[in-house]
This record gives C-alpha cells, sequence and structure tokens, in this order.
C-alpha cells in the first residue's frame, strides 16, 4: 500500500516538476527507480520466520489462534490427550520471541510479560520456563513431554513436531 | 433411585476394573464417581495401565466399603502416591518468585506514605511467593507480603494469598474450576497485584478507584471463588464469583468510622464479589465489570461517645467498577470508573445514612522506545456525590470542604534497564485531599492544592 502510494506520489511529482520546466527538479528515471527498490526493501516485512513446535507426545499438529493464545497466556495447561503442558520461551529481547509475539500472538512482549505477572503474582498461574538460546529451546521442546515452544522455521528438525497455526 | 444405590455393586459386578468396568446390559451406565476416578488416575499416570493395587484392593472389599465417599479418597490417595513414584516430575513445577520495591515520596504539602514533606522513604514492598502443580489440573500458591506505606502499613509481614487452585474442567474452548484460600479480590484491571509495582500502571494505584485507605478489605479474603473462561473465535470471555470473608485493618475503620475507636469493627457474614471480563484479539480490546458488597458489624466500646452519638450499628458497602483498555503496539488507553455505596445503619447521629460515592481515571501510555514508557492520567474521587464540592460536610462536621474531593493529573516515566529491574517517577498536581488518610494527617491539617513527586526502583526474580 505504502509502496503504491510512494509511486504514485513520485509520478505526480515528476509531472509537477516537468510542468514547473526547470530540469534540476526533474529525478532521473534511474533515481526514481532507485528510490523505490530502496522503499521496497526498507518498507519489506521479513516473512514470519518463526513457527511452533511441541514434543510429539502431545498429540497434536494443528492448532487455532486462541488456543495458541490460551498455551502462551499460561491458561490452557493439558493437552487432549491429557499430558501436561509446559511452555517453553526465550527471553524478552530475543529477536525470535519478538517476532513470535508480534506475529502469531499479536502483542509486546511487555504485555504478554504483564499477563504472566498478573496471574504469577496473584498465585493464579505459573511462569513459562525461559531458555537462553533457539539451540536450547529446540532440545527441551524436543525431551520434554507436553513441550511447546516456538523456533524459526529453518530450524526444526525431526526431533519436534511443527504445529501449523489455523 | 439415589445415586449411592446406583453405585453399590451387586454380585455380578462385584470385581471392578478401572478402565474395564462392566455394565449390565439394558442398564445405562450412570455418571458415577467410578468415571470420576478413571479420569483421575489416568490423568495421574503416565501410562493407562490398571493400577494392580487398586483392582486387587477392590477384589478384597466388600460392596457396603465401596461407597461414594470412600471411592473418591481411595482415589485421592493413590493419586498423590502415583505422583511420589514419579516425584522428579512434580517438583519441577515448583516455582519461586519474589520482588523487592522502594520508593521516595516528596509532597509540597500534606502527608502521604510518611512525612512526605520532608521526603518519605516509607514506601517498600517485599513479597516472596512460591507455587507447585502436583497435578495439570491443581496449583498451589502462597505469598507473603511486607507493605510499608507511612501509617497506613507498618512492613509486618503477611501472607498475601493463599490457595489452591482446581481446574475442574479444561479443554480448546473453556476452562472452569473454583479456587480456594485467601484469594486477591478480583477487582478491576490491577486490585490482584496491587502490591507488585511492576503490574502497577504508575507508582501508586489510581487512587480515585484504588483508594489505598480500604486496601485491606479490597486486597482479599478467606473463602472460595468459581471462575470459568470461555475461548471464542478471537475473544475470551472470563467469569468469576466469590464469597469469603474480609480482612478488616485499622485502616478500614478510620475510614469507614472517620477515627479509631476503642469499639470493634469486623466482618459482617461473607463478602461477595464478582468479576466479567472480556478479552478481544488478544488483549487488544480489554473490558471488565466487577464488584463486591459485603457488611461490617460495629459494636461501641464503653469509653466511645455515648448514643445517641455514636452506637453499635453496621455498616454496608457495595462498589462496583467498569474497565475499559485499548492496546496498541505503540499506545494504550485505559479507563476505569467507580460507583460505591457506603451505608450506616442506625450507627448514631454522627454518621450521614449513606455516601454514594464515585470515582475514575484515564490513563493514555506511550511507548515510544524499546524500554521506556510514558503516561498521563486524569482522575476524580468523590467520596459523596450529595457533596461534590464538600461545602454540606464542612457545614455540618467542620471538616475542610476539600476533604471531600480529590482531582488529580499525573505524569509519569517508566524504565526498565533490564527484565529485572525497574524504575519508575510521577509527578502529581492534586486538587484536593479526599485520598489522604486520616490515621497520615487530621482533616483540618490538609492542604488544597499540593503536588508529588515520587520514584520508585523495582527489582523482581
Amino acid at each position: 500500500m505504502v509502496c503504491l502510494l510512494f509511486s504514485r506520489g513520485m509520478s505526480h511529482y515528476i509531472v509537477l516538476a516537468r510542468s514547473i520546466g526547470n530540469p534540476r527538479l526533474v529525478p532521473s528515471k534511474l533515481i526514481s527507480r532507485v528510490s523505490l527498490v530502496v522503499l521496497l526493501g526498507l518498507l519489506s516485512q521479513p516473512t514470519s520466520g518463526q513457527a511452533l513446535a511441541a514434543n510429539f507426545s502431545a498429540g497434536v499438529e494443528t492448532i487455532n489462534r486462541s488456543v495458541t493464545r490460551a498455551l502462551f497466556y499460561m491458561r490452557l495447561r493439558e493437552w487432549p490427550n491429557g499430558i501436561p503442558v509446559k511452555v517453553f520461551v526465550l527471553p524478552d529481547t530475543h529477536p525470535l520471541h519478538v517476532r513470535f509475539c508480534r506475529h502469531e500472538l499479536g502483542l509486546l512482549p511487555q504485555r504478554l510479560r504483564r499477563t504472566w505477572d498478573r496471574a504469577v503474582f496473584a498465585g493464579i498461574g505459573q511462569m513459562p520456563e525461559q531458555v537462553d538460546s533457539v539451540q536450547a529451546m529446540r532440545e527441551r521442546i524436543a525431551s520434554t513431554p507436553g513441550g511447546i515452544g516456538y523456533l524459526p522455521e529453518g530450524g526444526i528438525d525431526e526431533s519436534v513436531q511443527p504445529l501449523e497455526i489455523k | 433411585m439415589s445415586r449411592c444405590s446406583l453405585l453399590k455393586l451387586n454380585n455380578s459386578t462385584r470385581h471392578v476394573w478401572i478402565f474395564h468396568r462392566p455394565v449390565r446390559p439394558g442398564r445405562h451406565r450412570p455418571v458415577s464417581v467410578l468415571r470420576a476416578m478413571d479420569w483421575l488416575l489416568r490423568i495421574a499416570l503416565p501410562s493407562p495401565a490398571t493400577p494392580p493395587v487398586y483392582a486387587a484392593f477392590l477384589k478384597s472389599q466388600a460392596p457396603w466399603a465401596l461407597d461414594r465417599c470412600h471411592r473418591f479418597m481411595i482415589a485421592v490417595f493413590l493419586l498423590c502416591s502415583a505422583q511420589a513414584a514419579s516425584a522428579e516430575d512434580w517438583k519441577d513445577t515448583a516455582q519461586i518468585h519474589g520482588f523487592l520495591s522502594q520508593g521516595y515520596v516528596n509532597t509540597s504539602d500534606n502527608r502521604w506514605y510518611g512525612d512526605s514533606e520532608e521526603g518519605s522513604w516509607d514506601l517498600r514492598e517485599i513479597g516472596l511467593n512460591a507455587s507447585i502443580r502436583p497435578v495439570p489440573y491443581l496449583q498451589l500458591s502462597g505469598q507473603f507480603l511486607s507493605r510499608t506505606a507511612g501509617r497506613m502499613g507498618n512492613g509486618e509481614i503477611g501472607v498475601d494469598y493463599a490457595l489452591l487452585d482446581w481446574t475442574a474442567l479444561s479443554n480448546a474452548d473453556k476452562r472452569v474450576g473454583a479456587r480456594l484460600g485467601r484469594i486477591k479480590n478480583p477487582l478491576g484491571f490491577f486490585n490482584e497485584t496491587r502490591d507488585v509495582a511492576f503490574t502497577r500502571p504508575g507508582i501508586f494505584l489510581p487512587q480515585s478507584v484504588y483508594f489505598d485507605r480500604v486496601r485491606d478489605l479490597m486486597l482479599s479474603s478467606d473463602g472460595m471463588h468459581l471462575y470459568a473462561d470461555w475461548r471464542l473465535d478471537d475473544a475470551e470471555l472470563m467469569l468469576q464469583l466469590g464469597v469469603g470473608k474480609p480482612l478488616v485493618d485499622v485502616n478500614v475503620e478510620a475510614t469507614f468510622l472517620g477515627r479509631e475507636f476503642q469499639g470493634d469493627l469486623s466482618s459482617l457474614g461473607p463478602v461477595w464479589m464478582g468479576k466479567l471480563a472480556y478479552e478481544r484479539d488478544g488483549g487488544r480490546l480489554r473490558f471488565a465489570l466487577s464488584g463486591v458488597i459485603g457488611s461490617l458489624d460495629f459494636q461501641r466500646g464503653p469509653d466511645d461517645p455515648p448514643p445517641p452519638f455514636l452506637e453499635s450499628g453496621d455498616i454496608d458497602f457495595e462498589l462496583l467498577i467498569a474497565s475499559f483498555q485499548y492496546n496498541e503496539e505503540v499506545w494504550s488507553l485505559t479507563a476505569e470508573f467507580l460507583t460505591q455505596e457506603v451505608v450506616w445503619n442506625d450507627m448514631g447521629t454522627i454518621y450521614p445514612s449513606r455516601n454514594p460515592g464515585q470515582g475514575y481515571y484515564l490513563q493514555f501510555d506511550l511507548r515510544p522506545i524499546p524500554q521506556w514508557e510514558f503516561f498521563l492520567r486524569y482522575g476524580e474521587r468523590i467520596p459523596n456525590t450529595n457533596d461534590r464540592d464538600g461545602s454540606k460536610t464542612e457545614m455540618a462536621t467542620g471538616a475542610p470542604a476539600h476533604t471531600q474531593f480529590a482531582k488529580e493529573w499525573v505524569l509519569g516515566a517508566r524504565w526498565d534497564p533490564t527484565d529485572s529491574l525497574m524504575v519508575r517517577a510521577e509527578y502529581h498536581h492534586v486538587d484536593g485531599a479526599a485520598w489522604l488518610s486520616n490515621r497520615e494527617i487530621a482533616r483540618k491539617d490538609t492542604e488544597r492544592f499540593w503536588n508529588m513527586l515520587a520514584i520508585l526502583v523495582s527489582y523482581r526474580f
């Protein structure tokens, strides 16, 4: 949308500049194209780049968004087959955690942290387990029954079950 | 036919196998305690194996012993033993968290959290909590809290909450359960964690709604709560209903009675509370409606003013809070509105019959850069809407009119240098003394216009 507006704006500017008659005002075609490419580069959102992953004992392959939220808000504590849920997260400032919160949960890490705090410090919930790195995340999900977390898209291997969000 | 008779076993079904219970043809299989135990044990044990100990026990018992209560107790006992056998699993669920906050308050006039005109360090909160989940549907938690708040809190260590949370039903669509013990009252957005600095929207909770003067009455109660969450497409609906015995302390006396008397103020009957909350889009939009109804009983002491001035009677109180919050990535808007009613019954001539009160605040939060937050808030508190400017109270009791209202503007900032540390600073400009405690400063000594600078550092783990 922004690129469309930019290119339209650019073309309007070129027409206006030409009508004024000062050749120095009119950007060359090369400059127009380069600026558009640069703008596209700046504006292009990274692909979502992360995926949910769970331990095979959880027994699920697809999940919907409201259940994803319930899991990461620590409100849903067991899988349909009765295995207890064990949630793993990265530190609040880790880029993968930030991307996951934004794209899959639709909120900032601080808001997720406050949701956990409201439950933990009222005695009605617990914190998820924090791991330090993506490698540790993969190992813990793979080795913990009922474990769930998130990994980079390219970081899913056979040791964990990828979960598709419907 | 009673449930007990349905559960009694005749000779043909004497041998009961937990997972293969025979049903006589033509009979509808009852929803029985055995099936409940079935469910409990299936969750408790790692594999769906018939526990041989239980089967052998049942075989040895006569049918009369296998009544409902015995079966339930046996199931609970076996559950605990089964968990003990795999002790590592449930011990891994133990968590300990805590926090330590220290603040500094400086006011231009009046006393708030200690001798604030000279600069007060009497703002300290220390908490330590623990929780464990022996099975996925049970959580046991407790928290100790020490709070220093000028003359409103002396830093004594007390049990903030201690409860058992049982989730009776949990699936993708809903969750239903109950809590038992000392439970924080679910009022507004912030009451449940009001002593936890990093969950508050400022150094102090907005006093127009969460007035610290009656903190203990609002904070928690000993009783039982039921809760239910429904997960809709992109939203969640949460209901909590509770009944309990509130905590009544000297601050509550000072607020409801105006001062401390020799007589005794205690809770009269249970306090009922409820909260209905709606969250959309993961909390982008949040609504809540919460309330509490209760009564206090007052018994006049022999040295107190005599009748007809002061008599033994009771006080009824009702609070209702409507809450709204909208969160975008970079900014948020929060608004809460309180309406309350306090009725003094047969308490004597020094008390009005009823005081309908109101309070509200509106807060705008901005998060322009990571680790930093700024906010602007406006709040108003009117303890008695029949006397908004306080003139009637001044004529009747001589207390200054400005003790009957408080309007404030607050500007604040929050910095989180690390995940565990928070630093806050805020500046208040207040018109009115309604939320000052008369344990800290006598009403006649209060100033109408006053400012406050407060700083807080908080560490959590």
